[in-house]
């Protein structure tokens, strides 16, 4: 006999639920995550060196950096920084809760002000895979075409941050901007999109966005502590 | 291929709701556009996760609800072709009211029969799969 058993439940619910501990551990050592997602060849990784570079000394900053193969990019980030995970993911097309929980274990996570977590070269499959992340940030650059924006909407519309980089290459590719930034604003109409270029080192925007959100992030950790203290002071 | 992980998790999310002994004849998921979903490549990756999970025999049943829009300037509601497609007022910004979900809807269990467990369906055939699951498509239309 056949019985129907109602269940309405996220797919992903297990995953949901280890993101939900990974950032109950970020908060707690206060620390601000963001996950970062683009294709291969969108420029994360050099965007992270010159992160890392220009805020050094700013504030401390870890990577957990998703690939299918090798350590190159982690070997590249490591010259800029000790707190370095790289992660290979075989024929995994994304970073899963668990992968990254694993991964941020190896990290001292109470050091870090900002731990970025560059996910595998991929539009599609990262974005419905939460981390435990504060921050979802969707990269695309000039030289993947003005239409990837239309054509990855579950990105876009889920991203708090995007980012166009190589706007270097605007004069010698076609690339219509406004078509572009008309798709980003259709679907999603609260996320900043910030046009930079990482190869002549114009990527301000993106590292004022960076300062300014980690330290929201950090005020309201000391607050946390604060209201955590008041507690156990008026309960003791 | 992320549909081999999103074939994996819903193992997982099965087993915590599937009764003591009893058989997983159907699973229905409901998975909108915007999650990228391929039909075709989640029968592959389902027949091999619940192969693996000893439910040969087992069907999942996808129901693809369409896009939905609601334009912010003028307020109209409307099913897309595909999610980039302008208001006709020549809105520029929509609400995504449709096409994001993302849930296991209901499991179909068959109370008569002893359900195999993963260890005994695995014992004594190694690591063999046998495909005899599948998955059924539905495309969902507006009046549903």
């Amino acid at each position: 006999m056949s019985t129907k058993v109602p269940i309405i439940e996220n797919v992903l619910k297990l995953n949901d639920e280890m993101a939900l501990q990974n950032r109950e551990v970020f908060q707690r050592a206060g620390v601000f995550v963001v996950d970062l997602i683009g294709a291969p060849g969108a420029g994360k990784t050099a965007l992270l060196e010159l992160t890392l570079r220009q805020l050094k000394g700013v504030m401390n900053i870890g990577v957990i950096v998703g690939d299918p193969a090798t350590c190159r990019d982690g070997d590249r980030l490591a010259k800029h920084s000790e707190h370095i995970v790289q992660v290979n993911t075989g024929s995994g097309c994304h970073l899963d809760a668990n992968q990254v929980r694993h991964a941020m274990d190896k990290l001292k996570l109470a050091d870090l002000d900002l731990l970025i977590i560059e996910n595998v070269g991929n539009l599609i499959c990262p974005v419905s895979f939460n981390l435990g992340q504060n921050c979802k940030v969707g990269m695309f650059s000039v030289s993947e075409g003005d239409d990837k924006a239309a054509k990855h909407p579950n990105l876009v519309v889920s991203a708090d941050l995007l980012i166009l980089n190589k706007i270097d290459l605007l004069p010698y590719i076609p690339f219509d901007l406004e078509h572009f930034r008309q798709d980003v604003a259709h679907l999603n109409r609260t996320a900043p999109l910030l046009e930079i270029s990482v190869a002549r080192n114009q990527a301000t925007p993106w590292l004022d966005w960076l300062t300014t959100s980690a330290m929201q992030q950090e005020s309201s950790h000391r607050i946390d502590k604060h209201k955590e203290k008041s507690i156990l002071r008026s309960s003791s | 291929m992320h549909e081999v992980s999103i074939a994996e998790s819903l193992v997982e999310l099965i087993r915590r709701h599937l009764p003591a002994h009893q058989r997983l004849i159907r699973a229905t998921v409901r998975i909108g556009p915007m999650h990228g979903v391929v039909p075709e490549a989640m029968e592959m990756a389902w027949n091999i996760a619940s192969t693996d999970a000893g439910w040969s025999g087992s069907r999942l049943h996808i129901v693809s609800p369409p896009w939905r829009l609601r334009c912010v300037t003028c307020g109209r509601c409307w099913e897309p072709v595909t999610v980039d497609e302008p208001c006709v007022c020549g809105g520029t910004h929509v609400d995504i009211l449709g096409g994001d979900e993302f849930q296991l809807d209901s499991i179909d269990v068959d109370s008569t029969a002893t359900h195999r467990s993963k260890k005994t369906a695995k014992s004594g055939r190694g690591r063999q799969r046998t495909y005899k699951t599948g998955v059924d498509h539905e495309h969902q239309s507006s009046d549903h």
